[in-house]
């Protein structure tokens, strides 16, 4: 019994404390050390938010956000900045697999921590905003445990957890610690808008950029048959999907929205490969009780969903797309 | 919890402490730690389950008892009503199985025939399905009928009877343990053996790794076809159905293993409940080695009492529908189910009215590595038959099986099949699975069992790389497809 128990504790307790002081020593997620731009990683894209945000605005009075999932990525805040004040300040507040209620927390966040919210663009994707009002655990999406009201050390755990169920990322963190990496920084240092270098050459957006080849699960040739498919099909809409928990956080939103007297936007985003289903007209009803004439609804059959130049991927669309938003719902009024 | 869920590895060490040091100092001990252990292991789905396990263990204990006082009485009353406590008991736990599992199916399925659509809502109850029901009230019934035939001696520990209807390891998806194999092992102290600790911890590892790295990376591709299939070539949907039969073995293979395995670290010793059924060179064969807990249980209980194989020709044919529908029914309420019960009846038929279904009970190519050209071909014909099955299985309708095994036949059956990036890995490590486990075939016992012979530091490293292996390229929790059972 004892050999048994022994030999046990031997082989699966060494390696684990191993990995425990690996993760510590190597920081692969680069959440342990101080904030550096020049030292960052961008696997969790709450935390680079968070960060980002917290690093500039003791020197930038950030005003006008951009929330949402990786939806946002299409909305840029150069694009933006041609509707607001010209004193306004953009940050794009943005997290991977964002769901309502990472939205609401960000929101609040910065309420209690009298942040002015003078400009607001939520995007909603059906169903990914609706998705679960649980938080997260996975790497690339677990919440900044000062946005969730985590515990930094569960933050930490959860990700050194994480970390110890990928045999890839060990290999990985050695080599970058020892070559002393320095990641390529592909978001704006200042608005983190996404795709930094791509800000300039929006409007001409190169049609289905060769990530989509790289797609895993989708080639090319599906996503655009997937399209004409699409367009030729009669609309599928999404079950209904506003439980009480999130009409409560809407509800929440829109209190923050007015204390703030903020000019906001819900966008309701494009995406016909993904999800191929328009919002439910209950859902959107929701929307608009709470919200009115603030709701913009680009899910479902539209020009922007039935040309696939629009998108970078199935599930994505571009710059272009997002240019073309911000138009139609600053014109639109 | 799931076996392979952070929850679960938390429990299982410290059941495992307070089983052999705190509570060993007799049977009854480890019986009482196992017995709360499993009602807090069951109960953490949902504590509303706990009720319906207790009932089904008062119940079985009881007749258990009951047939324990008539038989001593020795005179045909007493035998008349042992008779009686066993039946009851019987029908009042099937009754409960086929509440909570089939009421809402017959009610829906006579109600659209004979009533229309209209009314099937007023008269369904809505009640959920607990997990493993279907496990252990089979394991219930197995006591209560070896102690009524004198396989065993009625226990008159409640707390013995119940851990072996609840014991965790094998309450949700198996296999399912007799009266007399698992009672005389409750009823004494379980002393630790190492080679017994060692060959649990490889079998749970070996168990993990079918599950979680062949089905589930199985599972993705499976789903994402089944999804849409009806866009899809034929030579997608081949590939999908053959992906399908491997994820379902190595779903509950996988799960039997790791609840074998752990049975092995308490001093339990559970039965096989897979030997290779993939391969078979007949559906005879196929169903000596799939679901050997479920498959002997139905003979034993069901088809021996009927008469057997000892009977006239056409009750031959009608206690082979008879086994093979109920094994449908078992597995769910879907009239799918029942169709690939009678298939797989069809199929069985013709071997065992020509005498055939027992030629082959040696392992396919023993003592060779390699199977002759004629085993081959048995072997993928049964495959064949038995993945054509396993479409029925899986379809949500009748109607949807036949369309996909229709669409598989009907266009570019020749073409090359829809490949994403994760399906080279997936094959890549169903046939590492396969041939671990051809060259195990012959041991009959699970696939690495092998390694029990080999030097320390080999198991030691093979241990290292299947965890890496596992952490790596383990999928995003997909469930057991057998706890919906």
């Amino acid at each position: 019994m004892k050999k048994f128990v022994f030999r046990a504790l031997l082989l699966l307790g060494i390696p684990f404390l191993l990995l425990v002081i690996l993760y510590i020593v190597t920081d692969p997620f680069k959440t342990i050390r101080d904030f550096s731009l020049e030292y960052f990683d961008v696997t969790n894209r709450d935390y680079l938010s968070t960060e980002l945000f917290l690093y500039n605005s003791q020197c930038i009075n950030y005003d006008s956000f951009i929330l949402g999932s990786s939806r946002c990525c299409g909305l840029n805040s150069y694009h933006w900045k041609k509707y607001l004040p010209d004193s306004s300040k953009q940050f794009v507040f943005q997290a991977w697999s964002e769901t309502l209620t990472g939205i609401f927390q960000k929101l609040d966040f910065l309420d209690k921590n009298r942040y002015n919210i003078r400009n607001a663009l939520i995007v909603i994707d059906i169903p990914g905003t609706f998705s679960s009002n649980q938080l997260p655990s996975e790497t690339l999406s677990i919440k900044d445990w000062r946005i969730s009201g985590q515990s930094e050390f569960m933050f930490q755990c959860t990700l050194c957890y994480n970390f110890m169920q990928k045999p890839s990322i060990w290999l990985r963190s050695i080599k970058g610690f020892l070559n002393d990496d320095k990641p390529y920084v592909s978001f704006d240092t200042i608005s983190n808008d996404w795709n930094a270098n791509n800000r300039c050459a929006d409007l001409m957006a190169v049609p289905m950029q060769d990530s989509l080849n790289n797609c895993s699960n989708i080639s090319r040739e599906v996503f655009i048959k997937a399209v004409a498919d699409y367009k030729s099909n009669v609309q599928e809409i999404a079950p209904v999907l506003i439980t009480d928990d999130f009409e409560f956080m809407l509800i929440e939103i829109k209190n923050i929205f007015v204390k703030h007297k903020t000019a906001y936007k819900i966008i309701i985003s494009p995406a016909p490969w993904q999800t191929n289903k328009a919002i439910n007209p209950v859902d959107y009803k929701t929307l608009m009780s709470i919200f009115g004439n603030h709701v913009f609804d680009f899910s479902g059959k539209n020009t922007i969903n039935e040309d696939y130049n629009n998108f970078t991927d199935p599930g994505h669309f571009g710059l272009r797309a997002g240019w073309t938003i911000i138009e139609d719902i600053y014109n639109s009024n | 919890m799931l076996f392979n869920s952070i929850e679960f590895v938390l429990f299982l060490p410290i059941v495992f402490v307070l089983y052999w040091f705190v509570f060993n100092k007799s049977g009854r001990w480890q019986n009482l730690l196992l017995l709360l252990a499993s009602y807090m292991f069951y109960g953490w789905w949902d504590w509303r389950f706990l009720l319906l396990i207790a009932f089904t263990t008062i119940c079985t204990f009881a007749s258990g008892v009951a047939i324990g006082v008539c038989y001593q009485k020795n005179e045909e009353v007493s035998r008349r009503n042992a008779k009686l406590f066993s039946s009851a008991n019987i029908v009042v736990n099937l009754l409960i199985l086929g509440v909570f599992k089939y009421y809402n199916f017959f009610v829906a399925s006579f109600a659209k025939t004979f009533m229309g659509e209209g009314k099937i809502d007023s008269l369904l109850l809505d009640i959920i399905l607990p997990v493993g029901i279907s496990f252990y009230t089979f394991q219930a019934l197995s006591f209560t009928i070896d102690v009524y035939r004198g396989k065993i001696k009625p226990s008159k520990d409640f707390v013995q009877v119940a851990a072996y209807i609840s014991f965790f390891p094998q309450l949700l998806a198996g296999p399912i343990g007799r009266g007399e194999d698992l009672i005389p092992q409750y009823a004494r102290r379980r002393v630790f053996l190492y080679e017994d600790g060692a060959d649990g911890m490889r079998q749970i590892l070996w168990g993990l790794f079918k599950k979680v790295v062949v089905a589930d990376n199985c599972a993705v591709y499976v789903n994402q076809v089944w999804d849409s299939y009806q866009t899809h070539t034929g030579s997608t949907l081949l590939l999908a159905a053959i992906l399908y039969t491997i994820q379902i073995y190595g779903d509950f293979s996988g799960y039997s293993d790791m609840a074998i395995g752990v049975a092995k670290l308490f001093g339990i010793r559970l039965k096989q409940n897979f030997r290779f059924p993939y391969f078979s060179r007949d559906i005879a064969e196929f169903w000596r080695r799939w679901h050997i807990s479920l498959t002997s249980w139905f003979r034993d209980y069901v088809y021996i009492p009927l008469g057997g194989s000892r009977v006239g020709k056409w009750r031959i044919v009608f206690n082979t529908f008879v086994i093979f529908l109920l094994s449908g029914l078992w597995h769910g309420a879907n009239w799918t189910f029942v169709v690939w019960g009678a298939y797989h009846a069809f199929l069985f038929l013709p071997l065992i009215l020509l005498g055939k279904n027992k030629r082959f009970k040696d392992t396919v190519a023993e003592n060779r590595l390699l199977p002759s050209l004629k085993e081959c071909g048995q072997m993928l014909m049964t495959f064949m038959l038995v993945t054509i099955g396993w479409v029925i299985f899986r379809a949500e309708s009748i109607e949807q099986a036949w369309n996909f095994v229709y669409s598989i036949f009907k266009s570019d059956l020749l073409s090359v099949p829809f490949i994403y990036v994760g399906t080279k890995r997936v094959l890549f490590f169903t046939c590492f699975a396969l041939l671990i486990e051809w060259l195990s075939r012959c041991n009959n016992d699970y696939g690495i069992s092998k390694l029990k012979s080999l030097p320390y530091w080999c198991n030691v490293c093979a241990l290292y790389i299947l965890i890496i292996i596992i952490l790596e390229f383990a999928q995003g929790s997909q469930s057991f497809i057998y706890f919906q059972f």
